[in-house]
């Protein structure tokens, strides 16, 4: 074998470690999820289990709660990210679109936003919403997801609409339809894998958040499913590890199976797109 | 993967009792890890708190500097190699100048980030356990301002914390500005 074949070898078996090691914790989770209790318990551990088991699905579901956060979290998230990509497809268009006094400011102050640490607002937004008596309820946490989330979605949806030739919505000026026609039947179809693009990033950030609602929602039948979950070790020194991991695995299918769904449609709208054009 | 999920997976991995981390240590012959406590010493509490950040991080990281790479010309590269330029002498004068914008940029965002870490720290280290020893500044700010309710103090941190961050994202925000300014 030549240095230069040793060298290459090398670098692959480097690349397969990292690999593995960036891919176990979640084939952990999977894995201690189905396990018998006695399995997970062991001072060995089973890699594959013999007798895969749904015993902790049945345990993680049937824990105080549970429902209760899976039908808030559902409820923000859905609120929140429908309401911001109206706001912010709009903020998108005007940016994109039109050329008017403050253009920069605005771009300045939203990209600066985006840089704020999120624990650096507790404090001002726990004040102002305890004012206008929205703690404890899911408004208020609405009401911050869409102020979190907006900024990136206007600067993801202006690139998107920036990248539409304006000559097609020019040419069915040209042809007779209305500036809102335009809008309507070229610009919405065009951007429409961008939009849902940018609500699947505005869904994941609002589904995996975690220190607002948790500041924000004390009642327990209030919390969302990632504070839920945190509070699941709970004070025992015997932890239910099956529950935790099946728990676990529960919380992060919703954001992984909506990032695969949209995922081949984002690429089929694209190409599509391309097609048509 | 949410951060939260990611902390519980952790947490499963590294307990002592009986977490496969210290398992695979110790048959690897790297050392004696049985019932090792990796949340004994604050060093130890914070380098799995930062290992937890950099594998979450790593994946985006990985997939930006991929899509920048593929934008590196091919006749550059070529041109270079045919000039009889050695592979590192192309990555060094040719892909690495193309890279840099974006390496600066990705590297000031990281910094950003994770200097507003909150939720991998403090869930992983454990609220019990939290101590001025292993406060990061969002935990004492949280600490301080949130669970004893001094908003004064509280907010006296985030003015602190947010000039740091200003003075950090100086470069990121120059640079966004001038994208959006382009257009």
């Amino acid at each position: 074998m030549s240095a230069r074949s040793a060298r290459r070898t090398g670098w692959n078996v480097v690349g397969v470690a990292v690999f593995v090691v960036m891919v176990f914790p979640v084939f952990w989770m999977i894995s201690t999820a189905f396990k018998p209790t006695d399995e997970v318990n062991s001072q060995t551990p089973t890699w594959f289990s013999g007798h895969p088991t749904v015993q902790h699905f049945a345990d993680a579901i049937h824990k105080p709660f549970f429902w209760d956060s899976v039908k808030n979290s559902v409820i923000i998230v859905l609120i929140a990210v429908a309401i911001s990509m109206v706001l912010a497809f709009l903020a998108a268009v005007a940016l994109a679109k039109y050329r008017f006094t403050g253009r920069k400011l605005f771009i300045v102050l939203m990209i600066g936003i985006q840089m704020l640490p999120g624990a650096g607002l507790i404090i001002p937004l726990y004040v102002v919403l305890a004012r206008y008596h929205q703690v404890d309820t899911l408004t208020g946490v609405i009401v911050v997801y869409i102020s979190a989330v907006l900024p990136f979605s206007v600067w993801t949806l202006r690139g998107f609409i920036l990248g539409i030739p304006k000559e097609l919505e020019e040419a069915a000026m040209v042809d007779g339809s209305t500036r809102l026609g335009a809008f309507a039947r070229i610009l919405l179809p065009l951007v429409a894998p961008g939009l849902v693009a940018t609500s699947v990033f505005a869904f994941i950030t609002s589904w995996n958040e975690y220190i607002f609602a948790r500041i924000l929602l004390n009642d327990q039948s209030k919390q969302t499913v990632t504070v839920w979950l945190s509070y699941f070790l709970g004070t025992s020194r015997n932890t239910d590890w099956g529950a935790l991991m099946a728990a676990s695995t529960l919380t992060a299918i919703p954001v992984v199976i909506f990032f695969l769904l949209v995922q081949r449609k984002i690429a089929f709208g694209l190409t599509a797109g391309a097609v048509k054009a | 993967m949410p951060q939260v999920v990611a902390v519980q997976v952790w947490y499963w991995m590294t307990n002592y009792q009986n977490g496969v981390v210290n398992y695979v240590l110790t048959q690897l012959h790297i050392g004696d890890f049985f019932q090792h406590d990796w949340y004994a010493s604050t060093f130890s509490q914070l380098s799995l708190v930062t290992l937890l950040i950099v594998w979450g991080a790593l994946p985006f990281v990985a997939i930006t500097l991929y899509a920048a790479l593929s934008q590196v010309p091919r006749e550059l590269v070529e041109a270079a190699e045919i000039d009889g330029a050695r592979p590192r002498r192309v990555f060094l004068d040719v892909t690495l100048p193309i890279l840099t914008p974006v390496l600066l940029i990705l590297t000031s965002l990281s910094i950003l980030w994770d200097f507003g870490v909150f939720t991998q720290a403090y869930l992983l280290i454990g609220p019990s356990h939290i101590t001025p020893g292993n406060y990061l500044m969002s935990i004492y700010l949280f600490q301080e301002g949130f669970q004893k309710a001094d908003y004064g103090k509280g907010s006296a941190i985030s003015i602190v914390m947010l000039v740091i961050v200003a003075a950090l994202s100086f470069f990121y925000v120059r640079k966004m500005v001038r994208v959006g300014e382009v257009e």
